[in-house]
């Protein structure tokens, strides 16, 4: 190494640090948007309740009456924070599981978690079975989010015997998210018409079931999972250039993977548990951080939360501005605005991000 | 720099593949070029001794540091190891990647000296122009200049490089040699270079070991080794080894 720098490393060094501020111009972006989706999810609604009132509810509670204080703070910011918090969650948990699975199809759900927490919800829905004792008016959220959780283990037993590589993982995913649909068929089979239509509800997902209780245990879950992600941010980066690649710079590529799925599995089963099933969010979320601003987890990470989180929330939007006073289930929604904005940015960004 | 490696043994479940290796005279300063027909087992070795595979009973160490007493991912910021294939198609720029391997996964914040580093780095390999580029969009051969942008980066104690030039073009085959040769020399380090290009050998390295079925058959200096028997035995050919009136040792090998 010279110590004096020539021209071309300087020129070099600085392209570096315009991409770095552009990056992190993205995401300080996206944390805005984030923050106006956020401001027009909460005064929007069907009661007439203007967006200067919803504000002033927010600020200085109490002024504005009791019945706007039930509306913003007991409806609509649960529902807002709770919108973001979950998206975000898919959003992380998606783009770890597509870098570890070195795979960009790959989503929590790609992996049987869905699927399980659906079952685990028909569980409870059609036989009241619980897996989780004593959990109460929370039994069919409990269930899922348990059976979520016992098909991560599940896949993390089958890939111990078997070998922690991409592909097994995959292949046993797919497995088992075939054989909880078939089990969570046999649930529809068997269920009354009230029962068929609770299960088929749960699985479009809602955000109706927010709560402050639900947002406390999602941060909680985000204050946990986020900070380990972030301390394996290189090696989560060199895993892209492939096992051996990261092995050579001192990556544990098994360890490294199993310890991603168990961070994975807890984001996926909460988020889940809390609104149902909500396709596409994790598996697009990621691809739109990936675009704006590649890999390198440092950026990658948080922009792959802010998209999830962002989708959510104008999911959020969407599903009551359609139909004034009808509030549409989720899971339908996040498809219908999530791909249309995902095929433009695949138009407009030239780059290949994957190929 | 020095390294020590003894009974070193490894088998893929049940079938050997390294037998018994013990060297000692790795000299630094100096490219040892490791040689041997195909599935011979250098792979294998340059795994084992970066701590890939689990090696057990084997006693390697650099520079008086015990393997089987440290940690990978500090053992790996000591001895480097360039794996043969390096194919991606990650959105990451050629910079993202060799910043990488100068943090070697430890650091959290990136100082004005690591990235000075990796633009030194790049203007010495002649990439500085693909520095902004994804390195899924570059060539077979630009990966693997990057791939050796990221072992000189990270400035460790030993080079252990399979196949550095295996997807280059005859010029940047020398270049590549040549930056390499004096890395080696510059840092005094151990570098040792597996090469199925016998020319390439003869050429760059000071010191040649010979493989043959897991098992090191010969080391010595490279008229000595490319000339011997035991190299033609052990490829099936006849070699004919001579002195160009530049100096320069080739190697012409016939059926």
């Amino acid at each position: 190494m010279t110590d004096i720098a020539s021209e071309l490393q300087l020129e070099t060094a600085k392209k570096y640090h315009r991409r770095t501020k552009k990056r992190v111009a993205m995401l300080a972006l996206g944390a805005v948007v984030l923050l106006i989706s956020l401001i027009v999810d909460v005064s929007w609604g069907p009661s007439s309740l203007t967006f200067v009132d919803a504000m002033k509810a927010i600020i200085d509670p109490g002024s504005q009456g009791v019945r706007t204080d039930v509306i913003v703070w007991d409806l609509r910011l649960p529902i807002a924070i709770l919108a973001i918090l979950v998206g975000a969650m898919l959003g992380l948990a998606g783009a770890e599981m597509q870098t570890i699975l070195n795979n960009p199809l790959a989503d929590p759900f790609t992996l049987g978690i869905s699927s399980a927490a659906a079952f685990g919800a028909a569980l409870a829905i059609v036989l009241q079975f619980n897996i989780v004792p004593f959990a109460g008016q929370y039994l069919v959220m409990a269930n899922a989010f348990a059976m979520s959780i016992i098909a991560s283990l599940m896949l993390y037993a089958f890939t111990r015997v078997r070998g922690v590589t991409a592909e097994t993982m995959v292949l046993v995913g797919i497995a088992m998210m075939f054989t909880f649909n078939a089990l969570l068929a046999m649930m529809q089979y068997g269920a009354s018409e009230n029962q068929l239509s609770q299960i088929v509800f749960w699985m479009m997902g809602s955000l109706s079931r927010a709560s402050w209780d639900k947002i406390a245990i999602a941060t909680v879950v985000l204050m946990i999972v986020v900070p380990f992600f972030v301390s394996r941010n290189w090696s989560l980066t060199a895993l892209r250039m492939g096992d051996d690649k990261a092995a050579s710079l001192g990556v544990n590529v098994k360890r490294l993977r199993i310890e991603m799925l168990i961070g994975i599995s807890l984001l996926a089963a909460t988020a889940v548990s809390f609104v149902g099933t909500v396709a596409f969010v994790g598996l697009v979320g990621p691809h739109i951080a990936r675009m704006i601003v590649g890999e390198d987890q440092r950026y990658f990470l948080p922009l792959s939360a802010f998209a999830g989180g962002l989708i959510m929330s104008l999911t959020s939007i969407v599903s009551k501005a359609i139909t004034p006073g009808v509030i549409y289930p989720i899971g339908i929604i996040t498809s219908l605005i999530g791909i249309p904005f995902f095929l433009s940015l695949i138009l407009a960004v030239r780059r290949r991000s994957w190929s | 720099m020095t390294l020590h490696i003894q009974d070193l043994n490894f088998s893929y479940a049940n079938k050997p593949v390294l037998h018994d290796i013990s060297v000692d005279g790795f000299l630094p300063g100096q490219v040892t070029a490791l040689i041997g027909p195909n599935a011979t087992g250098k792979s294998t070795f340059f795994r084992c001794v970066a701590g890939l595979l689990k090696t057990n009973g084997a006693k390697i160490s650099v520079n008086g540091v015990d393997k089987a007493e440290t940690k990978r991912s500090e053992w790996n910021r000591n001895v480097c190891y360039m794996p043969q294939l390096f194919s991606s198609n990650a959105a990451l720029t050629v910079f993202d990647v060799v910043l990488l391997a100068r943090k070697n996964l430890v650091g959290k914040r990136v100082s004005g000296n690591d990235v000075g580093a990796v633009a030194g780095i790049l203007e010495k390999l002649k990439i500085s122009h693909l520095s902004e580029f994804y390195v899924g969009d570059l060539s077979g051969g630009q990966q693997q200049i990057v791939s050796i942008a990221q072992a000189i980066v990270r400035n460790p104690a030993l080079f252990l490089l399979d196949e550095p030039t295996s997807a280059l073009d005859l010029r940047h085959q020398l270049e590549i040699m040549t930056i390499i040769r004096e890395e080696t020399r510059a840092r005094g380090v151990v570098a040792i270079v597996a090469l199925h290009d016998l020319n390439l050998a003869a050429r760059f390295a000071g010191h040649v070991v010979l493989m043959r079925e897991g098992r090191i058959l010969l080391s010595g200096k490279p008229e000595d080794v490319l000339s011997s028997p035991e190299l033609a035995e052990t490829y099936g050919v006849n070699i004919d080894i001579q002195k160009t009136k530049s100096g320069i040792l080739t190697v012409a090998a016939s059926l």
